[in-house]
């Protein structure tokens, strides 16, 4: 096994912080699809009680449980990805794709203190990157914005190319930490905040593909986050 | 005699294929389902026509199962909850009062049939069709 580096063991700790936050919409959404098997095979045994009426309803029960199960081994890997992504291969990704991916699985937290995201992008912005990594610290950035915020209030997300760069911007009334190196970040004796761990980690990984983190206060008081990154033409 | 009118239950769910399936387990003569997929279609719903219980998944896009119920609640104060969810709720920490009651995914038909019953009535809870 390779050694483990003091970035590695930072990024596994920012890891198993989203994975536990997003527990929740996680268990909720692979237990959608549970629902679906277990109502599937409800109407199964419902018409093999009475295969003369129910020919129709078997087919219609076989078929949502087919597309259940397919939806559900998408989860699972995904879920898996989650858990290793250091092991994965860079490739390319559409940075709004990804952004919506995660503001998907925390429709739920957004909704629960009415939180409105307004994602305004350009087209087809695309990094080089490993791609659930890549998720997980956009996912654990937008879920500590969630966190920090009062009820009501709007974030924007801004996705936009300046120069060889794409830049993900989000724009609330959190006022980001200071970003911290690794070095700083580590010390058995003091407790990091999570929202500290997130943007070191993350500042690291860009910085680690040509790019950087920047955080700064707007005329309006508001906190900004940036996230600049390298573009990628490439489509596969 | 005229028989019992049927119960009217609205139905929140975004997950297509559960919207889909539930519906078809729980409609029969003695209940009739109007399944939407958000909050805002369920309020419009609500306003428009009567309904004797709602049963709404907790997680949905824009507005949540929570606030969802708040809403009806002001509007129809003693309206049966049923609240399903992927996780479990503490209802306490809710605080959306009486006559909710919460059931975990991926849960049965006749699971969901007893909390209905429970709720509104044994004549809700006829015998289904085998």
């Amino acid at each position: 096994m390779d050694a483990l580096s003091l970035g590695d063991a930072l990024d596994a700790a920012a890891y198993a912080w989203v994975g536990a936050r997003c527990r929740h919409a996680h268990l909720h959404d692979i237990r959608g699809e549970l629902q679906t098997l277990q109502s599937s095979l409800e109407l199964l045994a419902r018409s093999a009680r009475n295969p003369g009426d129910n020919i129709a309803l078997a087919e219609k029960a076989t078929a949502l449980a087919r597309r259940a199960l397919a939806s559900h081994e998408k989860s699972l890997v995904d879920y898996v990805n989650r858990m290793t992504p250091h092991q994965e291969a860079a490739v390319p990704i559409e940075v709004r794709d990804m952004v919506n991916r995660a503001l998907g699985i925390l429709r739920n937290d957004a909704a629960n203190k009415s939180i409105t995201f307004k994602v305004e992008s350009g087209a087809d912005l695309r990094i080089l990157a490993q791609p659930y990594k890549a998720e997980l610290l956009i996912l654990g950035l937008l879920a500590m914005t969630i966190d920090e915020l009062s009820a009501g209030s709007v974030v924007k997300v801004l996705i936009e190319a300046e120069d060889s760069q794409v830049v993900m911007e989000i724009q609330s009334d959190v006022i980001c930490p200071a970003i911290r190196a690794p070095e700083d970040l580590w010390s058995g004796a003091i407790r990091v905040p999570p929202f500290e761990l997130l943007l070191g980690v993350t500042s690291r990984w860009a910085a680690a593909n040509g790019g950087r983190v920047e955080t700064s206060v707007d005329s309006r008081a508001s906190g900004v986050l940036r996230i600049y990154y390298p573009r990628s033409w490439s489509d596969r | 005699m005229m028989p019992p009118a049927p119960l009217r239950v609205l139905y929140i769910e975004d997950n297509a294929l559960v919207r889909e399936i539930t519906c078809d387990l729980l409609a029969d003569d003695s209940r009739e389902i109007v399944a939407v997929a958000t909050g805002e279609e369920a309020l419009s719903a609500f306003e428009a026509s009567r309904f004797d219980i709602v049963v709404t998944d907790v997680s949905l896009p824009a507005m949540s199962g929570f606030e969802l119920v708040r809403r009806v609640r002001k509007m129809a104060p003693t309206t049966p909850v049923i609240l399903a969810s992927g996780y479990p709720i503490d209802l306490e920490e809710c605080r959306l009062g009486t006559r909710v009651r919460t059931i975990t995914k991926p849960f049965n038909a006749p699971e969901l049939e007893a909390l209905i019953e429970d709720l509104c009535g044994p004549a809700a809870g006829a015998a289904k069709p085998t």
